[in-house]
C-alpha cells in the first residue's frame, strides 16, 4: 500500500512523459526563400568623359552562391532617346571570388550631354528591367591652389543638378625614425598609405553652380587618425610628426538629376536596401549619368607643413630619445576593414 | 513652480505628515516592537515570517518579516504579550513580552527548523513564494523553487526557474538574452545584493550569475514595479543573496559535464560575522563539446563574495563581489563564410550595503554604495572590432517608515553611469564615443491600508538625468485581499536614458553596446496589470494576470540589407500585451504546476524617424506568442524526480525575396573593377513568417546520501531534451543554414557537501 502512494505521482509523470515522446520529437523544416519576379539588378552610369559606357548586371538568384562560369541569360540594349540610335551591348564576364561573379556589358560610344538614353536588360523569356536617364550640361570646374594657404576654394560651373563623389584623396606616407632604442630595435619601412575625405557634407549649391573650400588643416586630423588606426605612427599628439603628405587630389561627379540618394546621404546601411535608392523598372539597382572631375596636383611643402604635415625625421643622434615613436617605433597592422573605410566623416 | 518642483512639494508635504503623526503624543504613548528574524540553524535572514504580539483580552498586533528578516509592530499599547513567530517549515517561536509606554523594543527572533506539514494550511499565507503567487507583476523566487526545476547540474540557477515563468522568452538554450512582457533584455533592471549587473545571463543559457547556492530569494517584477527602481521600463529582477552560515562552516563541490562549482561559507566570529564565497567555472570545451557530440564552443565562469557583519543588534553591513565572464561564438562551426567572430563580456559588481533600525524610531534604513562595469568586445579571434564599457557608481539610501495602517517607503539615489564605445564593421563609419552622465532622484511610496482588505502603494519618483533635466514616474501598486480571494493591479510610467544597441535582426548577434538615448526624453512605458489570484482547495491555487506595455522612443536597429550591427537607429514605438494563466499544486508528496502565457507585441516605426522602408506595425523578434510551462515534482523512498515541460509557439523571422549584388554608386564609380557585394533581398514587411515552434523535456532524478563525517553526496542523472526535439536556434537567412539547440543530453551530476 504504501509502495502504491509513493509510486503514483511517478507511474503519472511516465505516462506523461510517454505522450509527450509519442506527440513530439519530429523536426520542422524552414523554408525562408519566398523567390521574386524581379529579373535584374543595373549597377553603373553614363559616363560623357569615357568613349566606352559599362553597366554591370546582376541576376536576381534564389540562391547567394552563384553557379560558376555560368554566365547570365542576359542582353542589354541602349537607345538614345534624343537620336534614336540603338545598339546592343557585348557581354564580358568578370571573375571576382566565389561569391561575385561579374557580369559587365560594355558599348563604345561616348554619352553625349543634354541626350536622353534608356537601357533594357532583358531575359530569354523577355523578362526585362529597363532604365531611363537624362546626361546633365557640360560643366567646368576651378580650384585656386595658391601657395601659402591651407584652405583651398573650388568651383563648379554649370547647370548640374547633384554633385556627387566628392572627395580630396590625400596620398600621405609615414616617415619611419632613423633610429629606434635599445639598438637593435626593428624599424618598419616607410607606407605609402591614401586616405579619402568626403565632402559631400560642406559643398553649397550657389547660382551658377557649386563652390566648396578644401581644409587641409581639418583633414589633417582625419589623415592622421587614420595612420594611428593602421599602426603607422606611434605618437597621436597634436603635430604627428610622422606623416608626410606627397600629393592630393580632387573628385566628383556632375550627376544626373535621378543621383539622389534619400536623405541626401550615401550612407550604405540606407541605401543598400533594395528599392530604396534605385531608379530601375522591373529590377534593382541604379544606372545614372554624369561626368567626371579630377584634379591632382602636389602642394607647397609650405603649405602642407602649415596644415601639420612634416617630414623631418626624428630620432636621430647618439643618445636614446624619449619621444615614443624612438623607443616604440611605427609597427603597420594594416586593417582591411579600415582600409576599406574609405569614408572618413568628420563631425 | 514647475511641474517636479509641484509633485515634490506635493510628496514631501505627505512625508513630513507622516514624521508628524508619528511624533504626534498618542503615538509616543505607545511602543514599537520590531527586530530581525533569522534561522536558528546558519542565523540567515527569513523573509515572510508572521511575528504577532497577543494580549490577554485577544488584541492582536502583527506584522511579517521583509526581505531582510525585518519586522516591525508600531502602536503596541503597554501590557503584557504572547511574543509568537511562525513561519512555514519552522516550529512556532513563543515568547512573553512585557511592554511600556514609549518602549522601543529590539526582539530578535531566531526560528528553529520544525516539522509543520505542508498541510497546516494555516500557515500557507505565510508562503510568500510560488509559481502562482503572483501579486502585480511580482512574483518571489527562493532558491528551494530554483531547485525544482531540472537543471543540468544538481545545483539549480535562477534563469532555469525564469525559463518556466510565462510571458519570459529566451531566444534558446544559449545567448543569454531575456525579455520579459515583450521588454528588451536591456530594459530589464537586474540587481544584486542592489548592485546592478547589466549582462547577468550566461551565453549558454542555463546559468546566470545567480546559482542557487547564493540565492535567498529573488523578486520578479514582469512589469508594475515601485517607484523605488527607476531607470529601466520594462521589468527588474532583484536578487538578494544569502548571508553565509554565522554557525558552522560549511562547503560543496559539485561537478557535471558542463560545470564545476564550488562553495564555502562560515563564521568568522560565531554569530557575527560570516562569509560566504561561490565559484563556477565551465567544462565545455573540456566535457561537453565531447560529451553532447555537439560543438559547444563557450567559456563562462563568475565568482561571487560576501561578507556579511552584524554591528550591533539593530545594524548590519554587507560587502558583496560578483565577477562574471563569458566568451563565444555563436555562429554555426560550419558557417559558408567562416566567419570566427567572438563574442566575450565581464560583469564586475562591488557593493556595500548597511542597514539599521534606529533606537527611537520606527525606520528601517538602507544605504547601498556600489561600483558595476560591464565590459563587452566582438569581433574575429583575439583582435575585437568592437568594445562596449558601461560602468556606474551607485549610491542609494532607501527608507521605511512604519505607522499603525501604513508603511512609507522613500528615498534618494545617485547615479553616474558612463559608457564608452568602439564600433566598427565592415561598412560601418569608424565611431568612438564616450559618455558621462548623473543620475539623481527621489522616491515616496507609501502603501496604505484601507480597510476591507485593500492595500494601496502610490508612489512618485522625481529625478533628473544629465541630458534631460527633471522628470516625474507616478506609478501605484494595489492589492484587494477577500478571502481566498486576491486581487492585484499595477500601474505606472517609466523611463530610461541609458539604452542598450544591440542587433535584434540576428540572433547570433548579442554584442550590446549602452549609450545614452540620443533623444531627450528617453525610452518611455507605460505599465497597466490586473491580476486575480484564489486558492479554491488547501493546496491548489490558481492565478490569472492580464498586461498592457505601451513603449515609445525605441530604438532599433535601421533595416538595411546587411545583417551587420548598425549605430543607425531608427525610433519606434511599441505595445506588449497579453495575460499569464497559472495553475499551482502543492501537496506532501506532489509539487507541480502549469501555466499559460499569451503575449503579443508589436513595433512601429515613429513616424518622425527617418526610416527609408516603412513596415507599419510587425512583431519584432522576440514576440513569442504563446507558451506553456509545465513541471512537477515528486519524492519517493529518498529520491527527488523533476519533471519539466516546455512549449513556444514560433518566432517571427523575415523571408528573402532573393539575393543579388550591391554597389555603392556615390561618385564616378568603376563597375569593372569594384567587385560588389552579395546582397539579399528581404521581404519588404520584415518578421512575418514563423519560425517552428518549440518544445522540450527535461527530467532528473536525484538522492541526497549522508556520509560520516556530516557528509552529504547527492547524485542526479536525467535527460534534456528528452524526446530529442530538433529545435531551432538560429536561421541564417543568407545561406538557409540552420543553428539547432540542445539535442538529447544524458546528463551526470555529482554535488558533495560537507
Amino acid at each position: 500500500m504504501r509502495w502504491g502512494k509513493q509510486a503514483r505521482p511517478v507511474l503519472g509523470l511516465v505516462v506523461l512523459l510517454g505522450v509527450l515522446a509519442a506527440a513530439s520529437g519530429c523536426e520542422e523544416s524552414v523554408d525562408p526563400i519566398i523567390g521574386t519576379e524581379l529579373p535584374f539588378t543595373l549597377w553603373g552610369f553614363m559616363n560623357t568623359g569615357a568613349d566606352t559606357q559599362f553597366v554591370r548586371v546582376f541576376p536576381i538568384r534564389d540562391q547567394l552562391i552563384p553557379e560558376q562560369g555560368g554566365g547570365i541569360d542576359a542582353r542589354v540594349f541602349s537607345t538614345d532617346l534624343t537620336t534614336g540610335d540603338q545598339r546592343e551591348w557585348t557581354y564580358e564576364a568578370v571573375q571576382f571570388d566565389s561569391l561575385i561573379e561579374g557580369h559587365l556589358f560594355w558599348a563604345p560610344f561616348r554619352a553625349e550631354h543634354e541626350h536622353r538614353y534608356r537601357l533594357e536588360v532583358v531575359r530569354s523569356d523577355d523578362a526585362t528591367s529597363r532604365v531611363t536617364v537624362t546626361v546633365p550640361a557640360v560643366v567646368d570646374f576651378q580650384i585656386e591652389v595658391t601657395q601659402g594657404s591651407t584652405i583651398i576654394p573650388v568651383r563648379i560651373i554649370g547647370d548640374v543638378p547633384h554633385l556627387v563623389g566628392l572627395r580630396v584623396t590625400y596620398h600621405a606616407v609615414n616617415i619611419p625614425p632613423q633610429l629606434a632604442w635599445p639598438p637593435g630595435t626593428s624599424i618598419a619601412g616607410a607606407v605609402q598609405y591614401p586616405v579619402t575625405i568626403l565632402y559631400e557634407n560642406v559643398v553649397e549649391k550657389v547660382d551658377d553652380g557649386w563652390v566648396t573650400e578644401i581644409d587641409m588643416v581639418r583633414d589633417f586630423i582625419a589623415v592622421r587618425e587614420v595612420y594611428r588606426l593602421n599602426c603607422l605612427i606611434t605618437d597621436d599628439r597634436g603635430s604627428a610628426p610622422d606623416v608626410w603628405l606627397r600629393q592630393m587630389e580632387f573628385s566628383a561627379l556632375a550627376a544626373d538629376s535621378s543621383w539622389a540618394p534619400p536623405g541626401g546621404s550615401f550612407e550604405p546601411n540606407i541605401i543598400s536596401v533594395p528599392g530604396t535608392f534605385s531608379n530601375v523598372e522591373n529590377g534593382y539597382g541604379f544606372f545614372g549619368a554624369g561626368q567626371g572631375i579630377r584634379y591632382e596636383w602636389s602642394p607647397d611643402q609650405t603649405v602642407s607643413l602649415l596644415a601639420g604635415y612634416n617630414f623631418e625625421p626624428r630620432c636621430q643622434g647618439l643618445f636614446p630619445r624619449p619621444e615614443p615613436e624612438c623607443m616604440e617605433p611605427p609597427v603597420p597592422c594594416i586593417n582591411e576593414s579600415i582600409r576599406d573605410l574609405w569614408r572618413i566623416w568628420l563631425r | 513652480m514647475s511641474l517636479p518642483s509641484r509633485g515634490l512639494a506635493v510628496w514631501l508635504g505627505a512625508l513630513t505628515w507622516i514624521v508628524v503623526l508619528n511624533a504626534s503624543p498618542a503615538w509616543a504613548q505607545s511602543a514599537i516592537v520590531r527586530g530581525f528574524v533569522t534561522t536558528e540553524a546558519e542565523g540567515e535572514a527569513l523573509q515572510g515570517v508572521n511575528v504577532t504580539l497577543e494580549d490577554p483580552t485577544g488584541g492582536r498586533y502583527g506584522a511579517a518579516a521583509d526581505g531582510n528578516g525585518f519586522y516591525l509592530i508600531p502602536g503596541v499599547p503597554p501590557g503584557r504579550y504572547l511574543l509568537r513567530a511562525s513561519f512555514i517549515g519552522f516550529a512556532t517561536h513563543l515568547d512573553t513580552l512585557d511592554v511600556a509606554a514609549g518602549d522601543r523594543l529590539l526582539i530578535n527572533i531566531a526560528m528553529e527548523a520544525g516539522s509543520i506539514a505542508l498541510e497546516e494550511i494555516a500557515v500557507e499565507a505565510d508562503r510568500e513564494s510560488g509559481a502562482a503567487r503572483v501579486t502585480a507583476g511580482l512574483q518571489s523566487v527562493r532558491a528551494a523553487d530554483i531547485e525544482l526545476v531540472p537543471a543540468p547540474d544538481v545545483s539549480g540557477d535562477l534563469v532555469s526557474y525564469l525559463s518556466t515563468m510565462p510571458g519570459v522568452v529566451l531566444m534558446g538554450d544559449r545567448g543569454g538574452q531575456i525579455f520579459i512582457r515583450g521588454g528588451e533584455p536591456t530594459q530589464n533592471l537586474t540587481l544584486l545584493d542592489g548592485m546592478d549587473v547589466y549582462q547577468p545571463f550566461h551565453i549558454l543559457g542555463f546559468y546566470s550569475a545567480f546559482p542557487t547556492e547564493i540565492v535567498q530569494r529573488a523578486d520578479i517584477y514582469a512589469g508594475g514595479f515601485g517607484t523605488r527602481f527607476t531607470g529601466r521600463v520594462s521589468s527588474v529582477i532583484d536578487v538578494q543573496t544569502r548571508n553565509g552560515n554565522k554557525r558552522a562552516l560549511s562547503a560543496s563541490v559539485s561537478v557535471s559535464p558542463f560545470t564545476s562549482s564550488g562553495r564555502l561559507e562560515g563564521p568568522l566570529l560565531k554569530d557575527r560575522i560570516s562569509v560566504l564565497g561561490v565559484a563556477r567555472y565551465s567544462l565545455l570545451d573540456q566535457f561537453a563539446s565531447e560529451y553532447v557530440k555537439a560543438p559547444l564552443p563557450y567559456t563562462f565562469n563568475d565568482v561571487f563574495g560576501k561578507m556579511h557583519v552584524v554591528l550591533a543588534r539593530n545594524q548590519q553591513l554587507s560587502v558583496s563581489a560578483l565577477h562574471t565572464y563569458d566568451s563565444g561564438t555563436l555562429i554555426s562551426e560550419e558557417d559558408f563564410f567562416e566567419r570566427n567572430d567572438q563574442i566575450a563580456w565581464r560583469n564586475t559588481a562591488v557593493g556595500l550595503r548597511y542597514l539599521v533600525a534606529p533606537q527611537s524610531l520606527s525606520v528601517l534604513g538602507e544605504l547601498i554604495v556600489s561600483y558595476s562595469q560591464l565590459k563587452s568586445e566582438f569581433g574575429p579571434g583575439a583582435v575585437p572590432s568592437r568594445t562596449a564599457d558601461l560602468e556606474t557608481v551607485n549610491i542609494a539610501l532607501n527608507m521605511t517608515n512604519y505607522t499603525r495602517h501604513s508603511e512609507v517607503n522613500w528615498g534618494f539615489f545617485f547615479r553616474t553611469p558612463t559608457s564608452s564605445s568602439e564600433l566598427d564593421g565592415f561598412y560601418q563609419n569608424l565611431q568612438t564615443r564616450g559618455e558621462a552622465s548623473s543620475n539623481a532622484g527621489f522616491y515616496l511610496e507609501p502603501e496604505v491600508y484601507l480597510g476591507q482588505g485593500l492595500f494601496v502603494r502610490p508612489g512618485l519618483s522625481l529625478q533628473a538625468y544629465g541630458i534631460a533635466g527633471g522628470v516625474i514616474e507616478p506609478r501605484v501598486r494595489l492589492r484587494w485581499e477577500r478571502g481566498v480571494h486576491h486581487w492585484s493591479a499595477a500601474a505606472g510610467v517609466y523611463r530610461q536614458y541609458l539604452i542598450g544597441l544591440s542587433d535584434r535582426r540576428d540572433a547570433t548577434s548579442i554584442f550590446t553596446a549602452w549609450v545614452e538615448t540620443p533623444f531627450d526624453q528617453g525610452t518611455r512605458a507605460v505599465h497597466a496589470l490586473l491580476g486575480y489570484r484564489v486558492e479554491p482547495l488547501p493546496g491548489l491555487e490558481i492565478s490569472l494576470e492580464g498586461f498592457y506595455k505601451k513603449m515609445d522612443r525605441l530604438f532599433i536597429s535601421a533595416w538595411t540589407t546587411f545583417p551587420s550591427f548598425s549605430t543607425r537607429l531608427q525610433q519606434a514605438n511599441g505595445r506588449a500585451a497579453g495575460f499569464d494563466l497559472r495553475l499551482e499544486a502543492r501537496r506532501p508528496w506532489f509539487y507541480g504546476f502549469i501555466n499559460y502565457g499569451y503575449s503579443s507585441t508589436l513595433y512601429e516605426i515613429d513616424p518622425a524617424s527617418p526610416a527609408q522602408v516603412d513596415p507599419g506595425k510587425f512583431r519584432p523578434p522576440h514576440d513569442r506568442r504563446h507558451q506553456i510551462n509545465l513541471l512537477a515534482s515528486t519524492t519517493f523512498y529518498g529520491f527527488g524526480l523533476n519533471v519539466r515541460w516546455q512549449f513556444g509557439s514560433g518566432l517571427p523571422y523575415t523571408r528573402v525575396e532573393g539575393f543579388d549584388g550591391f554597389i555603392l554608386m556615390d561618385g564616378a564609380v568603376d563597375v569593372r573593377s569594384v567587385r560588389g557585394l552579395p546582397r539579399v533581398i528581404y521581404e519588404r514587411i520584415p518578421y512575418r513568417a514563423v519560425l517552428p515552434s518549440y518544445h522540450r523535456l527535461d527530467v532528473t532524478l536525484d538522492r541526497t546520501f549522508s556520509a560520516p563525517a556530516g557528509v552529504d553526496v547527492t547524485a542526479q542523472v536525467g535527460v534534456l531534451n528528452a524526446y530529442d526535439r530538433t529545435n531551432l536556434f538560429a536561421l541564417d537567412l543568407l545561406t538557409a543554414q540552420r543553428t539547432d539547440q540542445l539535442p538529447f543530453v544524458p546528463l551526470v551530476g555529482l554535488k558533495v557537501e560537507f
